[in-house]
């Protein structure tokens, strides 16, 4: 039997998948914020916008991607040999944390694009779009929480 | 305009692929190879499969919007622009729920307890 891709880094690739969903989940938020008020008709720095879609983007990317790269490991020694059998809830949060998680994709890409018209993209979608982000990192990041603190590794 | 026809493009992608439960060709993590259908006493992933389903959506909207967007007037953009965002945060909203009903009633199948890449149990401690 091979072994799974990865399986010797599971807990270093978790650390850092963790650091940057941290970050995503800080940024995110600070996405929101910053979009709401521009919404509303504050004066909104177009440089801020552009640095928090910048970070956003960054962070989205490399949580994303490493937890692809995690994800045999944790499918295979996590979830199938101890949460399917012993908290499968644990394993259907996880499945649906990844699901909301790539559900992001398209609002993460919008937003980094629209952050870079220097101030000339339509406020309300802007607002719509950060304020949605937001909501699905703040769920998945909660989400991820548990099953990690269920089994991480 | 183009944005918000990928992201329009990318959920129905997904949520088609969520509904209808199309053959998908599935990552098996144990063999290490990609399959149509997972074997017995194996583990499957087809989360890759549906990523890229849904990024290729994704892709061809952007396509198709910034093809239009080229072609149409200001206010058409616009308008089109608002009606692409209220089409791609009603069917995120769809996806998301979807998952979140589907994953909450599922009954996961365990890998079986003799599997050769269970670890042995913990020795039983002695009096």
């Amino acid at each position: 039997m091979k072994p799974v891709f990865l399986e010797g880094f599971g807990l270093p690739l978790l650390v850092v998948h963790t650091l940057f969903s941290s970050a995503l989940l800080f940024a995110s938020a600070r996405q929101a914020v910053l979009g709401v008020r521009w919404w509303r008709g504050a004066e909104v720095d177009a440089a801020a916008i552009r640095t928090w879609g910048r970070v956003t983007a960054f962070s989205y990317g490399l949580a994303f991607a490493l937890g692809l790269l995690l994800y045999p490991h944790f499918r295979v020694h996590v979830r199938g040999l101890v949460l399917d059998r012993e908290a499968p809830w644990a394993s259907n949060l996880f499945d649906m944390k990844e699901g909301l998680a790539a559900l992001a994709m398209p609002l993460v890409a919008g937003l980094f694009l629209a952050s870079r018209e220097n101030g000339a993209a339509a406020r309300g979608a802007f607002a719509a779009q950060a304020v949605a982000l937001a909501a699905l990192i703040v769920f998945a990041f909660a989400l991820g929480m548990i099953v990690t603190a269920t089994k991480g590794v | 305009m183009a944005r918000s026809f990928g992201a329009t493009a990318f959920y129905a992608a997904w949520f088609l692929v969520a509904a209808l439960h199309p053959r998908l060709p599935w990552y098996l993590p144990l063999e290490r190879t990609v399959a149509m259908k997972v074997p017995p006493l194996s583990v499957g992933m087809d989360f890759y499969a549906k990523v890229a389903i849904a990024a290729a959506g994704g892709v061809a909207g952007f396509a198709a919007g910034w093809f239009f967007e080229r072609r149409s007037s200001a206010a058409a953009r616009a308008r089109w622009r608002a009606r692409g965002w209220t089409w791609a945060l009603t069917l995120l909203f769809w996806c998301a729920t979807m998952e979140v009903v589907v994953l909450s009633r599922r009954a996961p199948i365990a890998l079986p307890a003799a599997h050769p890449e269970r670890p042995p149990p913990p020795p039983e401690a002695e009096d």
